[in-house]
Parts: C-alpha cells; sequence; structure tokens
C-alpha cells in the first residue's frame, strides 16, 4: 500500500456527549490522521452533535433520526463522503462515539495492511481492526478480533477481566473485528452492501466479518493498533438507549447472525437448536424468577421464526455476495475462523462448575460452625449405623404390607398419570402422587424400584436434618439463653427421635409409603410455615423471603397432600386453630398462600376430577389396602401400623406423657402450649376426617400420628432446655440419658426387626409362565382364587405387570363390576358357557386355583365348559385356560390422555417454584453494583 | 412494691397459661376419643359360609351292557336330558311323573341333565343286573373285589367332560398296602372311559379294597365284578358294586339277598392305626350280635375277611336284612354274596337325605330295607313302573329294626321320601327262578350345590 492512500473516517454517534469530547481529542491526536472525516449523529439528546460539530476537522455532520441503525448511519456517512470528494477514498475508518483511538492506532493499521503477507494468494486484507481495551480501567482486554459460536454468542477468546500484557499481541486472521476502530477496503464494503439493515447495532461486526471471510476477503486484528472502547450501548450505559430491551435485540441479532450466513448443511440442526435452546432457556430463566428475560428470549426467537422471509432473504443476499466475489475462500477457512464446536458446552461446564465451587464454599462455611463434642458425633454415628440395618431391605426392590411393587420403569408412572388405567378404573384420577415418583425417577436412570428405595432410604436422614434445624431455630427463637451446648444435645435428641417416627410408628415396615414421605417432610414444612408466619426464624428474615417461604410451605405441603391426602384437611385444621388461639400472630396472607397452593397444583388433575366424579375419593389413603384400623388411642401413641419393627405403644405415650409434663417450667409454657395447640387442631382434624365416609379403607390418620408425636418432641425439647439451666450438671446428664433411651430403644426394634417388605415383585401363586403371558397386555389376565367351598373364596385379577405402585389407589375407586362377580361365583359353583364367556369378556385368559387347591372345586372348573387344563409347578395347585380367551375383548377403551389438564398443572407448577426460588433481580442488582 | 406487683402479675400469667396448658391437653384427649377407628379389622369379615343354590347340571355315569336304563327325576320334572357314549349322543325324554327309558349300549355312557332335570337326578340299570349309575366323585373306596382270574373285575373310570381326567388308585391287602405304579396317575381321556382289569394291574390271590382318588377333572368310578364257571369258562354272573364316598366308623350292609351261599364279609382300614369292627346283625324285630363272632381286628392299611356263612344262617327262620357295623375308626366294607351260583356285592347303605331313590333291576322277590331310624318315622314310599303309574305307600319305621316292604314286580324304581334325614335303605333281590340276586342301595342324589362366599 502506497502512503498515498486515503482514508476517509465516519465517526457515528449516539448520546455518546460524555466520551465525545476524548474521542475527538484522540482523533486530533491521530499520528496519521484521517484524510476526511465526517460524522452521522443518529437523533442525540445530549448535545454530541453540537459537540462533533464544534470539533476541528470534522468536515460535514449529518443529523439522522435517533431510531437509525449503525449500517445506515455508515452508509450516510458514505454518501456525505461522496458529496465532498469526487473519488471515495480506498480505506474507510468507523469509529464510535465510545471508542477513543490511541494517537497510533490508524497509522497501526495501515502499515498493518501494507506489510500484508498473503498477497500473492490473490486475497489481500481487506478488513483491519484494532485490540479493544476497556475505556475506565485502559487495562483490560476487551476484544482482539471476535468470532461467533454455535449458539450464537460472540466469542472473544479471552478471559473476563483479562488484562492485556502484550499475551495477544500477534497479527492474526479472524472472522470479525468490532466496528469500532474497524478499517475497512471502501470497495469491499461497497461490494458487500454495508452492514446488515437487520442489525442495527449488535452483531452487524460479527455477521460483515463472516459475509467478508465468505467472499474470500481476510481480516486481520492488528493488535498495536489499540482502542479504548466504553461498551456504551452494550452496558446500558447510555443516557436514552437505542433499544428499550437490549436482551431480546441481543438474542435476535446472535440468532439472525447464525441463521443467515450458516452452511446450508447445517441450517436445519441450527433452527432446530435455537428453538430447543430457547424455550430451555426461558424455562430456566422463569425459574430464577427472571420472566422479563425469558419473555425477551421466546420474543427474539418468534421474531425471527415467524418470518421466515427474513432469513431467506438474507441467506440469498449472501450467496449472491459469494458468487460474485472471486477468488473463492480456500475450503474449510470460514470454519477454521468460527469458535470450535464445542465451545459452548465448555461454557455450560465452567458455569456449573462455578455454581459447585460456590455451593461447596457454602458447606464448608457452614460446617465451620459445628464444632460437636466426639459423644454427640459417637451418637450421630451410631444412629446411623442402626439405621442403616434397620432401613437395609430398601437396598433392593421392596413390596409388602401397604407397598406395592414398584414398576421395574417409572415411565410407567407417567402413562399411569396420563391415561389413568381406563379398563379397569374409567374417570378414576388416580393419585396425585405420581408425577413426582415420575419426576424422582429422571435422575435414577428411570428405575421405578430405585425411586422407591431412594425414598425409604431418605425418609429418616430427611426427618433427622429437617428437625434438626427446625428445633435449632426454635430453640434459638424461644430461649435464646439457653446453654449452647446443652441446647445441642437436646436438638440431637429430639431429632433423632423424630427421624424415628417412620419406623417406630410402623408405617416403614408396613410399607406405607405416603406416610413415610410425609414424616420426612413435616419438619421442613414446619420450618418454612414457621418462616412465613415470623413464628420461627427463617434463613432470610426480608419480606420477600418470608413470602417465598410461605409458597415453599405451599410447595411442600403439595407433596405431603399428594402422599397422604389428610395432610392439607389436617393443615388446615391446625393452622385454623392457630389464628383463632393466637390473635396477635394473625397473617392470613402466608397461611392462604400455604394452603391454596396445593388447591391450585392438585386441582386440575385430583381434585377437580374427583369433586366432579366422586368427592370422597380425595380422602382415599395412599397405599394397597386394606389399611390397618387407626383410632384415637393410635393417634396420642404414634402408631400407624402395628407391625414387626414397630415400637410398642408405651414408646409413643411415653413422649406424649412427657409433652404434658412439659407444660410445667413456665419458661417455655408459652411455647409448649403452642405445641399443643398443633396436636389438639390435628386432633380435631382426624375425628372430623375419620367422620367422613371416605371409600376403601377411609381417610389416612397416620399422618396425624406423625404429627402428633413431631409436636410432642418438640414440647419436650423445649420443656428441657428451659428447665435445664436451673438443674446441676449431673442431673442434667441423667436426664439426657434417660431422655436418649428412647430414640436407643426404638433404634434397636427398628434394625432387628424381621423382614417385612420382602415380597416378591411377581405373584408367587401364579405360575412363571402365566406371569409371562400376562405381561402380554389386556386379554391375558390371571383370575386368582384362594380358599374353597368351605370357609369362602377370594379371588383377585394379574394382569399386566400386576398391580403395581400407583395402581391400587384407581382400583380402590374403580366401579364394582358387580358381573364379574357373578361370573365368578357361577365359576366355582357351576361353571357354564356363559360364566366363562363373561370372564374372557373382561380380559381373563387363565384361571388359577391357588394351593392348596380346594378339590371340589377343581372338579367343578374341571368340569367347566370352555376351561382347558393348564399346567403348574406346584402340584397342589390348578389351572386353567380360558378356550378362546387371549384375544382383547375390549381393545379400545374410551376415556383419552388427559395431556392438558397436566400441561395446565405443569404450568402452575412451574409458577408455584418460580415463586418459590430466589428472585433473579437480586443479582441483577448484585451484578450492576460489581459494574458500577 | 411495683417490683412484686409485676411478679404477681407474671405469676398470673403463668397459672393463666398452665389452665389453657390442661383445656389443650383435655381437649386433645377428648378429640382422640372422638376419633372413630378408621380402617378395616381382618375380623370385621362378612360371614364365609356357603350358601346352597340348586344344581343346574348333574352328570352320571353308567355301566355298560345294563340292558336297559331307567332314569328319573326324583322331583318328578319332565324334560330332555342327553346320553352320551364315546361319541354317540342321543336325547331321552323323561315323561311323567319324570321317567324316561334308554338302552344302555355296549359301552360306558353319562347322563347329563340341565336346569331343573338336574336336582334329583337318578338312573340305573333296568336289566337283570343291578347296575346303579354312580355321580362323579372325587374319591370312591371299593371293597368285595379280587383280582383273581377265576372271578374277573375290572375298574371303569368314566369321564363325562371334556377335558382329561387324571385318577390315583389306592390298592389294600391283606398284607396292607400295595403300591402299583400302574394305577396311580391313570389318565382318563374326556368323554371316554378307561378300564382296568384288575386280574392284569394287580396280580394278587388276596381279596383287595381299591380306593379311586381323582386327581384331575371329574371322574365316576364302578367296578364290575364275574364269576367264571370253572367247566365253561364263561362268566356265569355278574355284579356291579357301588362304591362308598368315604370310610364310616358306623354303617350298614343292607340287603343281603335271601337264599343259601357263601357270604364273606370284606372289611378294609384305610387309617393309620389298627380298628376292632363288631358286627351285628338287622332283622325284622331287632339288632343283636351274633354269637361266637369276635369283633374283626383290622390293621392299618389292610382288608380282612369275615365268613358269616354260619352267623347268617344261624339266624334260623329269622330274615337278615342287614349286616350292622361299628369300629373305632372308619373302616370300608363289603359283602360278597354268592346265593345259589349268583354273584351279589352289597355296599354299606348310604346314610340318606329326606328325598332318596332307586333304579331297579326286574324280578319277583324284591323288597325295600329301610333303617337307621332313631325314633318312630314314617316315610313315603312313591313306586315308579314302566308305564308310568306312581302307587305310594306309606311304612313305617321302628328304632333298632330293619323294616321292609316287598315291591311289586312291576316297580322299575323307586322314591323314598322322610321327614328326617338319616336313614339307610336297600333293595334286596333274591335270585329266585330267572331273577339274579343282588342288591341296590337307594341313594340321595345331589339337589344342590354349594357356593362358596367371594371375598
Amino acid at each position: 500500500m502506497s502512503r498515498a492512500a486515503r482514508v476517509a473516517a465516519i465517526l457515528v454517534s449516539h448520546d455518546g456527549a460524555r466520551w465525545l469530547p476524548a474521542v475527538l481529542d484522540g482523533l486530533a491526536a491521530q499520528t496519521r490522521p484521517p484524510d476526511v472525516l465526517v460524522a452521522v449523529d443518529t437523533g442525540s439528546v445530549d448535545g454530541s452533535a453540537d459537540l462533533v460539530r464544534a470539533a476541528s476537522g470534522v468536515a460535514h455532520v449529518a443529523v439522522l433520526p435517533p431510531e437509525t441503525g449503525f449500517g445506515d448511519a455508515v452508509r450516510r456517512g458514505l454518501a456525505l463522503l461522496d458529496g465532498l470528494e469526487a473519488e471515495p477514498a480506498e480505506w474507510l475508518w468507523l469509529l464510535h462515539d465510545d471508542a477513543n483511538p490511541a494517537p497510533t492506532a490508524l497509522a497501526e493499521l495501515l502499515a498493518a495492511a501494507d506489510t500484508d503477507s498473503e498477497p500473492a494468494a490473490g486475497r489481500r486484507v481487506d478488513v483491519l481492526g484494532p485490540k479493544l481495551r476497556e475505556w475506565p480501567s485502559l487495562r483490560r482486554l476487551l476484544e482482539v478480533g471476535v468470532t461467533i459460536t454455535g449458539t450464537g454468542r460472540r466469542e472473544t477468546g479471552l478471559e473476563s477481566g483479562e488484562y492485556d500484557q502484550g499475551q495477544h499481541d500477534d497479527v492474526r486472521e479472524v472472522l470479525a473485528v468490532n466496528t469500532a476502530g474497524m478499517l475497512v477496503r471502501r470497495s469491499v464494503l461497497d461490494a458487500l452492501d454495508g452492514f446488515d439493515p437487520q442489525l442495527p447495532v449488535r452483531n452487524a461486526d460479527l455477521d460483515f466479518g463472516w459475509r467478508a471471510a465468505a467472499a474470500g476477503h481476510r481480516c486481520l486484528v492488528v493488535p498495536s493498533a489499540v482502542v479504548f472502547h466504553a461498551e456504551a450501548t452494550s452496558r446500558g450505559l447510555r443516557a436514552g438507549s437505542a433499544t428499550e430491551r437490549p436482551r431480546r435485540a441481543q438474542r435476535r441479532a446472535e440468532i439472525y447472525t447464525q441463521l443467515a450466513n450458516c452452511s446450508g448443511r447445517s441450517l436445519p440442526v441450527q433452527v432446530a437448536r435455537f428453538a430447543l435452546l430457547g424455550v430451555l432457556r426461558a424455562v430456566g430463566l422463569l425459574l430464577l424468577r427472571a420472566p422479563g428475560v425469558a419473555l425477551d428470549e421466546l420474543r427474539a426467537l418468534a421474531s425471527l421464526y415467524l418470518q421466515p422471509g427474513l432469513i431467506t432473504r438474507a441467506r440469498r443476499d449472501r450467496r449472491a455476495q459469494r458468487e460474485a466475489a472471486a477468488p473463492p475462500p480456500p475450503a474449510g477457512h470460514v470454519r477454521s475462523l468460527l469458535a470450535p464446536r464445542w465451545l459452548p458446552y465448555r461454557r455450560a461446564l465452567d458455569g456449573v462448575a462455578d455454581a459447585a465451587a460456590a455451593l461447596a464454599g457454602h458447606a464448608r462455611e457452614v460446617a465451620g460452625e459445628r464444632r460437636w463434642p466426639p459423644l454427640l458425633w459417637a451418637a450421630l454415628g451410631l444412629f446411623a449405623v442402626a439405621a442403616l440395618v434397620g432401613v437395609r431391605e430398601a437396598f433392593g426392590p421392596v413390596a409388602g404390607g401397604a407397598l406395592s411393587p414398584a414398576p421395574e420403569a417409572a415411565g410407567a408412572w407417567w402413562r399411569l398419570y396420563l391415561d389413568g388405567m381406563p379398563a379397569e378404573a374409567p374417570g378414576v384420577p388416580g393419585p396425585a402422587y405420581l408425577p413426582l415418583l415420575a419426576l424422582l425417577g429422571l435422575p435414577l436412570a428411570g428405575s421405578g424400584t430405585a425411586v422407591v428405595s431412594v425414598l425409604l432410604l431418605l425418609a429418616i436422614p430427611a426427618a433427622l436434618v429437617g428437625a434438626w434445624r427446625l428445633l435449632a431455630r426454635v430453640l434459638e427463637r424461644v430461649l435464646p439463653g439457653a446453654d449452647p451446648g446443652l441446647r445441642r444435645w437436646l436438638v440431637a435428641w429430639g431429632a433423632m427421635t423424630y427421624a424415628l417416627v417412620p419406623a417406630t410408628s410402623g408405617a416403614w415396615a408396613d410399607g406405607r409409603l405416603g406416610t413415610v414421605v410425609a414424616a420426612a417432610l413435616l419438619p421442613w414444612l414446619a420450618s418454612m410455615m414457621g418462616a412465613a408466619t415470623r413464628a420461627v426464624p427463617g434463613p432470610d428474615e426480608t419480606a420477600e423471603g418470608r413470602s417465598r417461604a410461605a409458597w415453599r410451605a405451599g410447595a411442600l405441603l403439595t407433596v405431603l397432600t399428594a402422599f397422604a391426602p389428610s395432610a392439607w384437611w389436617l393443615a388446615a385444621a391446625i393452622l385454623a386453630l392457630t389464628l383463632v388461639v393466637s390473635p396477635a400472630a394473625r397473617r392470613l396472607g402466608p397461611v392462604a398462600i400455604a394452603l391454596g397452593v396445593p388447591v391450585a397444583l392438585l386441582m386440575p388433575t385430583w381434585w377437580l376430577p374427583h369433586l366432579l366424579r366422586d368427592p370422597a375419593g380425595i380422602l382415599l389413603d395412599t397405599g394397597r389396602p386394606p389399611a390397618p384400623a387407626i383410632d384415637g388411642a393410635d393417634l396420642l401413641t404414634g402408631t400407624v401400623a402395628a407391625v414387626p419393627g414397630s415400637a410398642p405403644v408405651w414408646w409413643g405415650a411415653a413422649l406424649v406423657v412427657l409433652a404434658v409434663i412439659a407444660l410445667a417450667p413456665a419458661a417455655a409454657r408459652r411455647a409448649v402450649i403452642g405445641c399443643w395447640v398443633v396436636v389438639v387442631g390435628c386432633l380435631a382434624g382426624a375425628a372430623a376426617l375419620s367422620r367422613l365416609d371416605a371409600p376403601g379403607s377411609g381417610p389416612g390418620l397416620g399422618v396425624a400420628a406423625v404429627v402428633v408425636l413431631a409436636a410432642a418432641v418438640a414440647a419436650v425439647v423445649l420443656a428441657a432446655a428451659a428447665l435445664a439451666g436451673a438443674a446441676s450438671a449431673r442431673t442434667r446428664a441423667a436426664a439426657l440419658a434417660g431422655l436418649f433411651a428412647l430414640p436407643a430403644l426404638g433404634l434397636g426394634w427398628f434394625a432387628t426387626a424381621p423382614a417385612t417388605l420382602d415380597e416378591p415383585a411377581d405373584d408367587p401363586d401364579i405360575p412363571a409362565y402365566l406371569i409371562q403371558s400376562a405381561r402380554l397386555g389386556p386379554g391375558h389376565g390371571v383370575l386368582v382364587l384362594r380358599g374353597g367351598i368351605a370357609d369362602g373364596m377370594g379371588y383377585r385379577v394379574h394382569a399386566g405387570d400386576g398391580t403395581r405402585l400407583g395402581e391400587d389407589e384407581f382400583l380402590a375407586l374403580a366401579p364394582a363390576d358387580p358381573g364379574f362377580g357373578v361370573a365368578i361365583r357361577a365359576l366355582v359353583s357351576e361353571p357354564d358357557p356363559a360364566a366363562v364367556a363373561e370372564l374372557s369378556a373382561r380380559g381373563i385368559e387363565y384361571v388359577v386355583l391357588a394351593a392348596p387347591a380346594d378339590a371340589e372345586v377343581a372338579a367343578r372348573l374341571d368340569s367347566a365348559p370352555g376351561l382347558e387344563q393348564a399346567s403348574t409347578q406346584d402340584r397342589d395347585a390348578r389351572a386353567w385356560k380360558l378356550s378362546g380367551a387371549g384375544s382383547p375383548a375390549e381393545a379400545a377403551v374410551e376415556g383419552g390422555s388427559r395431556a392438558g389438564l397436566v400441561a395446565l398443572q405443569g404450568v402452575a407448577a412451574l409458577v408455584v417454584l418460580v415463586m418459590c426460588g430466589p428472585a433473579r433481580r437480586d443479582r441483577a442488582r448484585a451484578a450492576t453494583e460489581e459494574i458500577s | 412494691m411495683s417490683g412484686r406487683r409485676a411478679t404477681d402479675r407474671a405469676r398470673g400469667g403463668d397459672r393463666a397459661l398452665l389452665a389453657v396448658g390442661a383445656v389443650l391437653v383435655a381437649a386433645a384427649l377428648g378429640l382422640a376419643m372422638l376419633v372413630r377407628p378408621v380402617g378395616e379389622e381382618p375380623a370385621a369379615r362378612a360371614s364365609s359360609a356357603p350358601t346352597e343354590a340348586d344344581l343346574t347340571r348333574a352328570d352320571l355315569a353308567c355301566p355298560p351292557g345294563a340292558g336297559e336304563l331307567a332314569i328319573t327325576s326324583l322331583r318328578g320334572e319332565t324334560g330332555r336330558v342327553t346320553r352320551t357314549s364315546g361319541a354317540d349322543e342321543e336325547t331321552v325324554r323323561l315323561r311323567k311323573p319324570g321317567l324316561g327309558l334308554a338302552p344302555a349300549g355296549e359301552e360306558a355312557s353319562v347322563i347329563t341333565a340341565r336346569a331343573e332335570l338336574a336336582p334329583g337326578l337318578l338312573a340305573g340299570g333296568a336289566g337283570r343286573v343291578a347296575a346303579p349309575c354312580v355321580a362323579p366323585r372325587a374319591q370312591t373306596w371299593f371293597t368285595g373285589a379280587t383280582a383273581r382270574s377265576d372271578r374277573p373285575t375290572s375298574l371303569q373310570l368314566v369321564n363325562p367332560d371334556r377335558g382329561a381326567g387324571f385318577v390315583d388308585v389306592q390298592v389294600l391287602t391283606e398284607s396292607g398296602e400295595l403300591a402299583v405304579p400302574g394305577l396311580r396317575g391313570l389318565r382318563v381321556p374326556g368323554r371316554g372311559t378307561t378300564t382296568v382289569q384288575l386280574a392284569e394291574a394287580v396280580p394278587q390271590e388276596q381279596p383287595i379294597a381299591l380306593g379311586v382318588r381323582v386327581t384331575r377333572g371329574r371322574v365316576g368310578a364302578l367296578v364290575r365284578a364275574a364269576e367264571v364257571d370253572p367247566e365253561t369258562g364263561r362268566e356265569s354272573s355278574v355284579a356291579w358294586l357301588a362304591g362308598q364316598p368315604e370310610p364310616e366308623a358306623a354303617t350298614e350292609l343292607l340287603g343281603v339277598p335271601e337264599g343259601s351261599g357263601a357270604r364273606t364279609l370284606v372289611l378294609a382300614n384305610p387309617g393309620d392305626s389298627e380298628t376292632a369292627v363288631e358286627v351285628r346283625v338287622a332283622t325284622r324285630d331287632s339288632t343283636f350280635a351274633p354269637e361266637g363272632l369276635e369283633p374283626v381286628r383290622v390293621p392299618p392299611g389292610s382288608v380282612r375277611t369275615v365268613s358269616l356263612d354260619e352267623v347268617l344262617a344261624g339266624t334260623g327262620e329269622e330274615r337278615v336284612s342287614g349286616v350292622v357295623l361299628s369300629s373305632g375308626s372308619p373302616v370300608i366294607a363289603g359283602l360278597r354274596s354268592v346265593v345259589d351260583g349268583d354273584l351279589a356285592l352289597t355296599a354299606p347303605a348310604e346314610s340318606l337325605a329326606e328325598v332318596s331313590g332307586a333304579v331297579l333291576p326286574t324280578g319277583a322277590g324284591r323288597r325295600l330295607v329301610v333303617d337307621g331310624a332313631t325314633e318312630r318315622t314314617v316315610v313315603e314310599v312313591r313306586i315308579l313302573t314302566r308305564r308310568g303309574v306312581v302307587r305310594t305307600e306309606r311304612l313305617s319305621v321302628l328304632p333298632g329294626r330293619a323294616t321292609e316292604l316287598a315291591l311289586p314286580p312291576t316297580a322299575l324304581a323307586v322314591r323314598l321320601e322322610a321327614p328326617t334325614p338319616g336313614l339307610r335303605a336297600a333293595v334286596a333281590i333274591s335270585g329266585a327262578g330267572r331273577d339274579l340276586a343282588g342288591a341296590v342301595g337307594l341313594v340321595s342324589p345331589a339337589e344342590h350345590t354349594l357356593v362358596p362366599t367371594l371375598r
């Protein structure tokens, strides 16, 4: 390049009065000033235009409306130049009002253009860019050439806030350079038709660079040329921002750039990728309570996807520009300038790693506070070991008692939730816990048995941790003066004793999953409820923190109600009584949220269908019937099921008696009375529920028994802490030892109990080949008969995989089928073809008479027309095949999927989750503070 | 002063709180009592006893070669029943007063009645030989059979259903139970008959007892016994033995044929311990223990025979109507008589329900013998003849003695109706003239089926 090469400069300004004087000074100080300088102002309101006009060396200033984009401003500048000079300058230097060139910037750029090493290949250098450094600090690197990632992100290749120590000072070929300080050959700018008007500000440089590279032009970054850039637009520092929603414009520009320039082959992938990514990001942003940003994301996507013509036109233009160019770039040249494909994933990974590091740091901080005496560690260790022995059964598939075997794939719960059991129980909505189990299956590789195992394994630890946190906070609030060492021991006692309630009540060993889950979540719910109503100190004492706690309480109560439907009614009774008894603490808002969230979440798929069909169904306890009878005495002693492993009645009774005695110490009396209010509210709710006519085994009162013991434990802890101040050390130790005898005994019973959840997954009464046959689907059911003529006969139907967890509640509410009973009665008394046909029509293919088979019944079935003898492994059992069976009689059953309602519920759940989550506003504020 | 007042107030407040606490505890106890037990108590189940329902289908297995079969409905119903023999099926019409006739055929056949004809269905050979049809039973015991080749005896197993039936046959001999593998798991094809020649299956000279237990399906079991004339080598006399559904500790062999000849009482003990069987004879006047006849000791799993020739001959004028047996544990019994060259097999008469009956072979010297009354009981005997004519007689049955009624030569079937169950009755046939000696026990065909309670 000769020295005579002319350079014309265009300065584009928009509300940049804050920086313009420095920029104009920088221009004036150039060692190699541009030959001609024009300025374009896009409707500044801060006097930028006047500043420029007043500057020396500016040949002409044009003022355009404020909505003018950068590309149009440049176009206007070119027109100005053409009006000033007969022959256009060879080079064009573009400048922003917030980009201040170092004195040698232009000289270095021109020198680099001169010494370009590759003109022999016929590929001149046509675009050059400076090294951009941060304006105020002057040392931080902003950009040394840029490229674009597959997800449309601008990629500088720099660490955030990296200092310029000359580490990027090689002249390199890059995909694009920033327009701030870009030196471009006028002919190339004209050939590529300037900057795309669809990209008014953002990504105009990237898009231009990409187009230039595709047309065979070379773009160099020249680090010896330095421009200081304030990045005023992207940081929203301009007084009147050019774009109202910078994020939307940014995202739109990113997607547009990628879709307009990517290769034709990768276009479909990119289209799908942006759609998926957009939805995922929107969901994630919603979870961070940034609905505005989420909306920006979706609207950016929609603005392009709803106007496919835009992209088509852009791609057509680019193709024309590529074809017009000569010579074409070497194959793979553009690809080599783009960011590597793995880059977005590495960025995501970095983010996860950062979050994990932050969490770990937080955990270390929390752990640092725990300086526990070794004896307490030993007690916790012993508890953990004994509890592990107690729950040993759950390290594998479990079934027994009230727990039906889990389906092998958790996806079965989705199907059950969406479709129900139209053949067996048409119109029955089924239990509300199905989606929760299905969701839990996602991180467990879709294993249904693993979900149940995890729930049973984690119940006791979750109850322990939850009770620990709750009791520690309650003690801190009620008795702030108590000795911290003693307080810790009492909290430990309370947490361990409560954590054993699922075991000592018999709920665990009887497989009452609903009660076990409820017991695990109850202390967490109490913490949240307490924090929301200011009864218990919460982690965040601000109004927003309390509101969040109320939403979280609502979410937890939803889960509790899904697993133990009585929970909501009991909670309502307790909260109502609390509001009546304690007028001082009347806080209706949080209570309304906590009680309203379950109603809103469970309404579409559970409450409403029940109310329309059979209102009593919402009270049906979860689990396989029959449920053991629970009466008032059981509630007062915390007994759910008398099974091996449960504690004797006096264990729970002792706790309740201690809770009565706990009323004695005056210091904690008010708080202990609070516990008794909970007990009374709970019992009132239970008494009312028990008098309602619920189907099946009636409303499940197991959760009420758990609440009573939980309140009793809390009362004992409070009273003991209040009393301990006056007692001698020896008395304290003795009392503590006495108290710890209770959890020790409970653990002993639990750990030494024989297995109760060891029922085989497959019905042992049914020959293996029939279990296989039943899996073939409808029409392959097996009718299992048990008993004899003298003592009566029981029957059950094994269809598909047998009754699995989640199906019991459907079957309990299934409409009675009198015809079925009549057919079976006929079959075992005087079988006729009509009875056999009736069974066949109900999908029965085989009849099994379980061992020991009643000889008379066996003879009757042997004589039945339409029954063929089939084999059994057990010599004492009998089996028959219904002739002509095996074809699904009613393949098409009415009642479609209820995906719509479930989607509605999903949206509601999302809203609740957003309300439960931390607000993004906090983060946005923190980020702003950091910048300024 | 004011400090003390504050303390007093605090104390008062504490006391008020304590009262609140007491009220709450009381409320908790009261509410707990208001809780209605929720859930299911296992004891709260409904009654599990079965209920009775009228039978709607009845099958009877009939012996072959009995000449003619008479089929009757003890309820007097008319209509159609089917008679199946192998692949052949024919409809038999029961006319008023509920009687029908069909050829017996050369193969065993099955009579099937449905709907209202099923309760009280009765059938049997109406030819010269006493040959009752039997209902399929889970278990049937036979005594009085032998496996001797000169007394060819066969076990006939008849399956009325489509599916195959399986049968285990237990063989008891004088020296204990005999293991016969060939008689285990005998298959009786659907709608077919399996015949076991005992001389081939159980080569035994001793008298044997057979226990037929059906393990799969329904099977009717019959035993056919014959005497072979040693000179001609031809069967001189044939008898069908009705089985005994289960061993009994007190029973009576009713219908001892008149006339002179060998009479052998065969006793079998299928139990686990030895038992002593006391033998008494019943006449029209009394029941007594004959002199010189000691109780018969039967070891477990064994068969014992006692000759009653002398005992029955020694009663002189008095005609013996039945042999009454009582033992410590249940036994099986049978009486084998060869009277004037005729073979007659008498099985224990079953304890009858209110209504019972029998189809009779032809003959002139036939008398109905009724016993087992615990008090004076008047029974109604209805006699059906070939032409359907019904004659009704009233008979007074006294306790401790057998009551007899001579039947007219035209009688084809009898129906006995008693006010109480528990009687035993049989028809004895004297072998006078052309008639063959024999005995047919009255039976109470099933009228009801038990419907189990469903849970």
